[in-house]
């Protein structure tokens, strides 16, 4: 009888009722629950990082995103975004215009009560006419849905401004637009070779502080616009440097 | 990333909202007084059906009229009984009137999304607003308005089943429900069901008419249009008519069958009805369930349906004038709608029928001149409102051409066809002269808008407002039988309610 064919004491026994036990639903469920919070734990972190706003950590946290998801190096990459003071300022704008307008609603119920009353209803009618408290609360509604509905709108992209990137990778030739809602995140890659026109946009105010709006247009006729960016005169000179024929790459 | 264009859907339901808002007032304002045949008798049927001591009244040519007042009626009393709305008359024309605000409602949001301008849907929607028969009928203790009103919401969800990127087949059950609540307003809607049916199943390359030999294609930053569902997928196009039509057909075979055999108990079968076995009122009960169901072509008294046999242009083109204007009325005699002058064009007492002459005669030739660039631009929409508009004048004129109540729909549909036109024709010429020929545009269709309303104010208004009236009744009816039927209650001054507002205008 040679080695092979020898019999091997095994204590099966035991084995299977480790396996067993560890099979079962019980541990099962233990298991899952320890997945489910290390993934809650390392989404958690993820969001934190992503809600820092300091300039070093926030780096960090879109390179490390970047690099798990695409063959981006971290450490080549040019990264830039809306400024964080000019998007708190037009957060604190929105909000301050909303509530002025809101402001106004005794005079568009005064408004409203001139509307009915060119009616004539209560002189025809065994109508009272309506106080002016009830004019006071439609119009306290309306202007009130009005301003939810715009400002809510325009709050929303400026968080979206808020947590949103540009990078360009100077290795792969690529430019990276992330969306991140916190929620949520849509990352986009273009080929810089095939953006055929890059445009950058500043009003004198902007020319001061650096900033500026960057506009590919792609070959296909697409229009990628990104607005109010910081260090928009470095992304442009290093995109132009990109597209040139002579160096392709650093 | 690029702002998208957001404000606008929000901002033209605030809009379409405040011309409801608008035209509801403004008829509150002028709310009719006067009674005629068709208003007695239908107050009646209501008043009846009220106290539950007769069967109620189911006309099967607007099923849903007669039982529709009495649900409304009592909703009013109920809740807003205290506030002085008992009168059955008022509730019934303000029944009409929250139709024909909810018609112009839905018009403004048809118009501003089919043709991207919001002025287009205002505009549209006051022009119809003004015509005399939507002007007259809204509020009339009438049928007229739901039909034509409801008409609207047939266009409203053909667009939004054009424009379906996907789900396509998920708007076959609210398009069923649209198509049936129109056949209850009235059975002639069923013409605008096969139509809306027919214009789902047009394959989407008829649209495509004329291609270019060469096209350039400039997307200028804006991503290239994805097709909807309904010119991209053949079988998602045929299922969803399919399923739209057999709904459809289910709930309306349904709603007559649940009237006229579980209500009426009408029999099936014999020459005539089994008049012990029925339940139903008097004039219904000796027929059978289809004698019921066509009631109006059995009638030989009538005067309805004998159009072709006995064709006059003149009586079609008195009804359709009469569509949009009211007759130039005097305190002493009434005038006729066919007051046109061509050879004195400008002259204060033609001018309006002539400018009326002029809009439909515009729109008629446009529709046919243009009518392969109006196909590709508007593409389904235009095919269903050219076809209803072809089958409803059709119809009218088989039916009864010399009245106007049956031409409110076709007055509707050639004002959005005229708005369709002028919006096509400003956009091919604002390629080359730029935007601003909306402006003249504009001004031509607010030209129209004025001199139809002043007409139609001055001529309606005063006349069925301001007094309270009887016209056209059956003299040989009981006096009770209808001048209980003149709302009271409800005014402060109710022999003279404009008292307070006009001073003593009467007499």
């Amino acid at each position: 009888m040679s080695q092979i064919d020898k019999p091997v004491k095994q204590y099966t026994f035991f084995k299977n009722l480790w396996k067993g036990i560890y099979h079962s639903a019980p541990f099962e469920a233990v298991k899952a629950a320890l997945r489910l919070l290390g993934r809650v734990k390392n989404n958690a972190r993820d969001f934190l990082r992503d809600t820092n706003m300091f300039s070093h950590a926030r780096k960090e946290a879109i390179g490390a995103y970047l690099k798990k998801h695409t063959s981006a190096d971290p450490e080549q990459l040019e990264i830039s975004w809306q400024p964080v003071v000019y998007v708190g300022i037009k957060i604190a704008v929105i909000i301050g215009a909303g509530l002025w307008l809101y402001s106004f609603y005794p005079m568009v119920a005064e408004w409203m009560k001139i509307g009915l009353d060119f009616f004539k209803l209560h002189e025809i009618y065994n109508f009272d006419f309506p106080s002016i408290l009830f004019f006071e609360k439609i119009a306290s509604w309306v202007l009130g849905l009005l301003i939810v509905y715009h400002g809510g709108f325009i709050l929303y992209h400026q968080l979206v401004a808020l947590f949103s990137s540009l990078s360009v990778d100077p290795v792969n030739n690529k430019v990276y637009y992330l969306e991140n809602i916190l929620l949520k995140k849509d990352l986009y890659v273009f080929e810089i070779s095939e953006i055929d026109l890059v445009i950058l946009r500043q009003n004198i105010l902007f020319r001061f502080l650096g900033m500026g709006t960057l506009i590919f247009q792609k070959k296909s006729g697409d229009q990628v616009k990104i607005i109010s960016l910081k260090q928009a005169n470095e992304m442009m000179k290093l995109i132009s440097r990109l597209k040139s024929p002579k160096v392709s790459k650093i | 990333m690029k702002f998208k264009k957001y404000a606008s859907p929000f901002i033209v339901t605030l809009l379409a909202l405040l011309v409801g808002l608008f035209y509801f007032l403004t008829h509150l304002h002028y709310m009719q007084r006067a009674l005629d045949w068709d208003q007695i008798v239908y107050s009646n049927n209501i008043k009846k059906s009220l106290g539950n001591t007769s069967p109620p009244v189911f006309n099967p040519h607007h099923l849903h009229y007669e039982i529709g007042g009495k649900v409304f009626h009592e909703a009013m009393v109920e809740n807003l009984g205290d506030k002085g709305f008992t009168d059955l008359s008022f509730n019934q024309r303000l029944r009409s009137l929250l139709f024909a605000c909810l018609g112009l409602i839905f018009l403004v949001l048809f118009l501003s999304e089919l043709t991207g301008k919001w002025f287009w849907g205002i505009l549209g929607a006051l022009l119809v607003g003004v015509t005399h028969g939507y002007l007259s009928y809204s509020t009339r203790v009438d049928t007229g308005i739901f039909p034509s009103a409801w008409f609207v919401m047939f266009l409203w969800i053909l667009l939004r089943m054009v424009k379906a990127k996907k789900g396509l087949i998920y708007y076959s059950l609210p398009a069923a429900i649209v198509l049936f609540i129109g056949v209850m307003f009235h059975q002639y809607t069923a013409f605008g069901c096969a139509i809306f049916c027919l214009v789902l199943v047009v394959p989407g390359k008829l649209f495509e008419l004329y291609p270019k030999p060469h096209v350039i294609r400039m997307s200028k930053g804006k991503k290239t249009e994805e097709q909807s569902e309904i010119n991209r997928n053949f079988q998602a196009r045929w299922l969803t008519a399919g399923v739209t039509a057999l709904l459809a057909l289910v709930f309306i075979v349904g709603g007559y069958f649940l009237v006229g055999e579980s209500i009426y108990r009408l029999p099936l079968s014999g020459e005539k009805g089994n008049r012990a076995v029925a339940q139903a009122p008097w004039v219904y009960d000796d027929l059978t369930f289809q004698k019921w169901l066509f009631h109006y072509v059995y009638i030989d008294h009538g005067n309805w349906g004998k159009g072709i046999e006995e064709f006059t242009p003149r009586d079609a083109f008195f009804g359709f004038s009469e569509a949009f204007l009211a007759r130039p009325r005097s305190e002493k005699k009434a005038g006729s709608p066919l007051n046109y002058d061509f050879r004195d064009f400008f002259h204060p007492e033609h001018l309006t029928h002539n400018l009326a002459a002029l809009f439909s005669f515009f729109t008629l030739v446009g529709s046919v001149f243009l009518f392969p660039q109006l196909l590709k631009r508007y593409k389904r929409i235009f095919l269903f409102v050219f076809l209803s508009l072809l089958v409803f004048a059709v119809f009218t004129t088989y039916w009864e051409p010399y009245y106007f109540e049956f031409w409110i729909t076709p007055a509707l549909l050639v004002v959005v066809l005229f708005i369709l036109i002028i919006n096509l024709m400003a956009e091919k010429v604002s390629r080359f002269l730029g935007k601003i020929v909306f402006a003249p545009a504009v001004l031509i269709v607010l030209v129209f808008l004025c001199f139809f309303g002043a007409h139609n104010i001055k001529n309606h208004f005063p006349f069925f407002s301001l007094e309270q009236k009887l016209y056209g009744y059956n003299t040989a009816w009981d006096r009770d039988y209808y001048m209980k039927l003149f709302s009271r209650d409800i005014y402060r001054f109710p022999d003279d309610p404009y008292k307070d507002v006009y001073g003593h205008l009467k007499k």
